[in-house]
């Protein structure tokens, strides 16, 4: 203890940080080269130690052997008595424990300190004994551990709690052993004590699903003393609710009665739980929402804020909810903790009225430039939620947010603004011009690529479309000179769909094309020659297919050979399409059949779990009467030969199997198929839906895995046959004597609606479908069993496998009516779902 | 004079701490015979094997002995040199009863003494034939031959001063002792014992 006083006025004498300016690692370790004299000298091994935790904490790397030789010099601290300086040693050991070698030379002396009479010693002792073991240590110092966990000191007990924790990741298998210690610890009175424990004893049990069940259940009824374990249990209860939806209510019990906890922390605790969790309807959130509007009026900044914050996440979900605490609200923007403002304007924009809107744009602006970019971003998404909910009132919002635009900002909250600008031009044409001004604006001083290459994107799709499509021209071509090579190739893309979809322009836009042919970047001048190259064709559905639909495209599957101008690109691409087309061609007995045009491949399906011994795969191929299906077979095994591979099927009702073409050989590791050719029923009702079982049978040779040769003429004889795979059965003969059938079970084939449709990428939904013409539209209403509209989306494109035009896949929160717009080979759709 | 008074009578008054590395192969006995210097109320009633090292502090005559006890394993053998530097005093224990890993003992001995931080300095040395109580425990004399002790240069006790021009190795044969009696380790660490000799080589 006299010497901790002496250390701290040394400090105070040697003044602000003067120790710690401009140190040198090497001399730093030099100096602690004095660790190994006697008598230590603590005041000054102290000092040195200080300045070596500093260089760590700083960043500063050691290599092995500079950690070890400290680490090593450091270990002759031992034999002063000095606490100050042993904890210090504990310290650099935790620290060093990753780099130096040989680190477990200080273990007993460490067991020596955790089990001695000094209990200043004895926690850290424990937290740095179990940085420096393994599992292969951690045995013999096991029974130390299990000893400390329940030691009456809370010191040493959290220690050994915490440590074993950590030690979960390496030894789980050894602390798993402690479970009666830690349950000990569990029912002390110290509050982290008890905390620690429980955490101990769910981490043991996490995986086990019903032993968390009932450690949750066993610590919920006996009211544990400690806000901390509660706050854990509350957690836990609630991942054991999102795992399990259909669970009781137990937890909800469990959760509102912590909302009357007497410590806030835990009554926060619950009820963030409660609003975060995704069963939580009106009722439940009801009690959780009034205890966060009681801790709005807390004398506390931290509870406000937790409050707010809280309560701005439910305002986007359910804003009603949170009407209730308007007032409450109303007062808290004014409070002298920005952060805790900003929060409760950007909620009552949620969840006010539209008439207060301008009063609260008007009280954001004067504070904006204050607070955080984390929290510019909280305001710009309210700012998104108010544009969806009135559209009225995008001028107001839209001008808020290009003024925010032209400030300093990071990326981020850059990028919130424009997106949120985006989306406003795509929900509301009205506000669809001013918007894009917004944008040209931001464009010419904007530092930040990935944005300006986006605002560029948007203008090619949504700028030729405008009144006015030649004023955005000016801007685009502007970034053509003034920017880096990524923002030019977005910028000559942008242009060529002016050039495509308006007419007067063309001439320009070709001229422009041919100045940028002249660019330093490679890409940049390929665009533009390609561009170039199609624009002067003149001809519509060349400009529409190889202009406007790669931008649909976009991140999908990259078209071979896109930027291959030489050729035409009529005949630049050749699909996966053509290529298995031509494959099935070279089949002999394929081609002989009168199969007809190929209309659709589909994606491999695994027919077997990866790891088999046999990997079967299936594509099906469609044709206007038939299906050919192709089995992809490999045999993983070096010591096998399968022979005669034939995949049998049941053909279901109206079916009919017209031919099979087994696989002769297939080599380890070399892939062979088997095709089977199967007629369509006639019925076209029946043709969508069918579901073939699938067996695969094959004879097996065993084979020297270095040639591959057979070494036998036979194959498997009867000592061979007991086999303890569960996949494969053994048959007796069934054709030849000496051949042995197996039999492997695989996955069902099956054939469904979405294989007879192709997805269609359509530049322009609008114009293709108005060009089809009244005659070839259909209305019809169905019900559908979906809950929600996302989900009514994803299954329906899901379903028919078709693609979805415009983006219409994005459906806007809280809107009742969607329209899906879905383009097919055959037939075109408009879905709208009224739900 | 015992190990320990000549330890303290090295460096007369001026210095009031000293560092002594106990070594020998595991399970010789070392930590149980440290056990013995500590107040009985700090003793250890059951000793398991040392990890590492272990500092041990006592008081003899005013002087302050840190004694090293390192960890006999074979792992941690190659450590034991990371304390030789400086320390004032040497005791390596030997096993008498374990006649098999006697010539493991002599290895490690051998190293010791030709290690660079032993050569250049005169560091008084204790061997300590321990364990002398078991039935089947060799003889000092059996001990010494296996040790070949013969071999190192023997010299009538010389005081260490006046040997300073030559690497000297003292060392003292400690016969007929066991760490279980605490009578015996007191009688041989301060007591008058018979030593059996003094080296130089
Ligand atoms: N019979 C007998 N046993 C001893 C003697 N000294 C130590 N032991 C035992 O030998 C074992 C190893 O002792 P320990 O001090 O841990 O050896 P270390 O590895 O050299 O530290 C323990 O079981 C001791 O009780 C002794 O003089 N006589
Ligand atoms: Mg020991």
């Amino acid at each position: 203890m006299n010497s901790m006083k002496r250390d701290k006025k040394d400090e105070e004498e040697g003044g602000g940080g003067g120790l710690f300016s401009s140190l040198d690692k090497t001399t730093v370790l030099q100096e602690a080269r004095l660790f190994n004299e006697t008598p230590v000298n603590p005041r000054k091994c102290t000092q040195i130690l200080t300045k070596i935790l500093y260089l760590l904490m700083q960043g500063e790397e050691l290599g092995t052997r500079e950690a070890t030789d400290t680490f090593f010099a450091m270990t002759k601290l031992f034999q002063s008595k000095d606490i100050v300086l042993r904890r210090m040693v504990y310290l650099g050991i935790k620290e060093l424990s990753t780099v130096a070698e040989d680190v477990i030379i200080v273990t007993s002396s460490l067991t020596k300190d955790m089990t001695g009479k000094e209990d200043l010693y004895r926690a850290a002792a424990i937290r740095a004994l179990c940085s420096i073991t393994d599992s292969s240590m951690l045995q013999s110092i096991e029974r130390y551990m299990k000893q400390a966990i329940v030691d009456k000191s809370p010191s040493v007990s959290s220690a050994g709690l915490v440590s074993s924790l950590h030690l979960m990741a390496s030894s789980g298998e050894i602390i798993r052993r402690w479970v009666n210690e830690a349950q000990e610890a569990a029912n002390s009175d110290n509050m982290l004590v008890q905390y620690h424990a429980i955490g101990l004893l769910y981490a043991v049990r996490k995986t086990d699903r019903l032993a968390v069940i009932k450690l949750v259940s066993k610590y919920t009824s006996l009211a544990v003393r400690s806000p901390f374990a509660t706050c854990m249990l509350i957690r836990i209860a609630c991942r054991l609710m999102e795992d399990d939806p259909d669970n009781d209510s137990t937890y909800q019990d469990f959760l509102e009665s912590c909302l009357r906890h007497k410590s806030e922390m835990v009554i926060y605790e619950a009820a963030h739980a409660i609003v975060n969790l995704k069963r939580t309807g009106a009722r439940e959130l009801s009690p959780a929402v009034s205890v966060l509007q009681l801790f709005c009026s807390s004398p506390k900044a931290t509870l406000r804020f937790a409050a707010v914050r809280t309560l701005n996440k439910v305002a986007m979900r359910q804003p009603t909810a949170v009407t209730a605490c308007n007032l409450d609200l109303e007062n808290l923007i004014s409070d002298s903790n920005r952060s805790v403002a900003t929060l409760a304007i950007t909620t009552l924009l949620k969840t006010g009225a539209e008439s207060s809107i301008d009063r609260l744009m008007k009280q954001i602006a004067s504070f904006v430039s204050e607070i955080s970019d984390e929290f510019k971003v909280v305001v710009v998404q309210a700012i998104r939620a108010l544009c969806v909910k009135f559209p009225r009132k995008h001028g107001v919002l839209m001008t808020f947010l290009s003024s925010l635009l032209r400030e300093e900002g990071g990326l981020d909250y850059k990028a919130a603004i424009a997106d949120t600008l985006i989306t406003i031009i795509e929900e509301n044409p009205e506000a669809k011009e001013t918007g894009l001004a917004h944008l040209c604006e931001f464009i010419e001083d904007c530092e930040h690529t990935a944005l300006a290459v986006r605002i560029l994107h948007l203008l090619g799709k949504e700028g030729p479309r405008t009144n006015k499509p030649s004023r955005y021209i000016r801007f685009i071509y502007n970034r053509v000179i003034l920017e880096n090579a990524c923002v030019r190739a977005a910028a000559v893309s942008a242009l060529a769909r002016f050039g495509a979809l308006v007419d007067e322009l063309t001439t320009n836009i070709l001229v422009l094309l041919c100045r940028c042919e002249m660019d330093s970047d490679d890409e940049v001048r390929d665009r533009a020659a390609y561009y170039r190259c199609i624009l002067e064709n003149q001809d519509r559905s060349l400009s529409s297919h190889f202009i406007l639909n790669e931008f649909q495209e976009g991140e999908g599957e990259p078209r071979e050979g896109m930027l291959m101008t030489e050729k035409k690109p009529s005949a630049v691409t050749k699909t996966r399409q053509e290529t298995l087309a031509q494959q099935l061609l070279n089949i002999p007995a394929l081609a002989a059949l009168p199969l007809g045009q190929l209309f659709k491949s589909s994606m491999p399906t695994d027919l077997t779990e990866s790891e088999t011994e046999y990997v079967v795969q299936c594509i099906k191929h469609v044709f206007p009467q038939h299906v050919v299906l192709q089995f992809e077979c490999r045999n993983t095994l070096p010591d096998q030969l399968l022979e005669n591979v034939r995949i049998s099927l049941e053909i279901p009702a109206g079916f009919e199997l017209v031919s099979e073409i087994p696989c002769p050989r297939l080599e380890y590791n070399t892939p062979g198929n088997v095709y089977s050719c199967i007629r369509l029923p006639d019925d076209p009702q029946l043709a969508m839906e069918g579901t073939f079982e699938a067996t695969m049978k094959f004879v097996v040779k065993d084979c020297d895995p270095n040639t591959g040769l057979p070494d036998s003429d036979y194959g498997y004889d009867d000592e061979y046959i007991v086999r303890n795979d569960p996949e494969v059965y053994f048959l007796f003969p069934l054709r030849f004597l000496e051949y042995f059938w197996f039999y492997l079970q695989l996955e069902e084939v099956e054939v469904a609606t979405g294989d007879f449709l192709v997805k269609v990428i359509e530049g322009d939904f609008q114009s293709a479908w108005d060009g089809l013409g009244e005659e070839n539209q259909v209305t019809e209403t169905f019900e559908l069993p979906y809950k929600s509209l996302e989900e009514a989306v994803t299954k329906i494109v899901k379903f028919l496998s078709l693609h979805p035009s415009e983006r219409s896949d994005r459906v806007q929160a809280g809107k009742t009516t969607h329209t899906l717009y879905l383009s097919v080979a055959s037939l075109r759709f408009l879905l709208t779902s009224f739900l | 004079m015992g190990f320990l008074d000549k330890l303290v009578s090295l460096f007369g008054i001026k210095k009031k701490e000293c560092r002594v590395v106990v070594v020998g192969l595991d399970n010789s006995g070392k930590t149980t015979i440290l056990n013995h210097f500590k107040p009985t109320e700090a003793k250890d009633t059951l000793i398991v094997p040392t990890i590492g090292f272990a500092v041990e502090q006592f008081k003899y005559k005013n002087v302050v002995f840190s004694a090293w006890d390192m960890s006999g394993q074979s792992r941690y053998r190659n450590l034991w040199e990371q304390y030789y530097r400086d320390c004032q005093g040497i005791i390596f224990v030997i096993d008498s009863a374990d006649s098999l890993r006697l010539v493991v003992a002599k290895d490690e001995l051998d190293m010791l003494l030709e290690h660079e931080n032993i050569q250049a300095r005169h560091i008084p040395i204790l061997l300590f034939a321990n364990k002398m109580d078991l039935k089947d425990a060799m003889s000092p004399l059996e001990i010494s031959r296996s040790l070949e002790l013969s071999k190192l240069q023997l010299t009538d006790m010389a005081p260490i001063e006046e040997a300073t021009l030559r690497p000297i190795v003292y060392y003292e044969f400690l016969q007929g002792q066991s760490a279980r009696a605490a009578a015996d380790i007191s009688a041989a660490f301060k007591g008058n014992v018979v030593h059996y000799s003094t080296v130089s080589r």
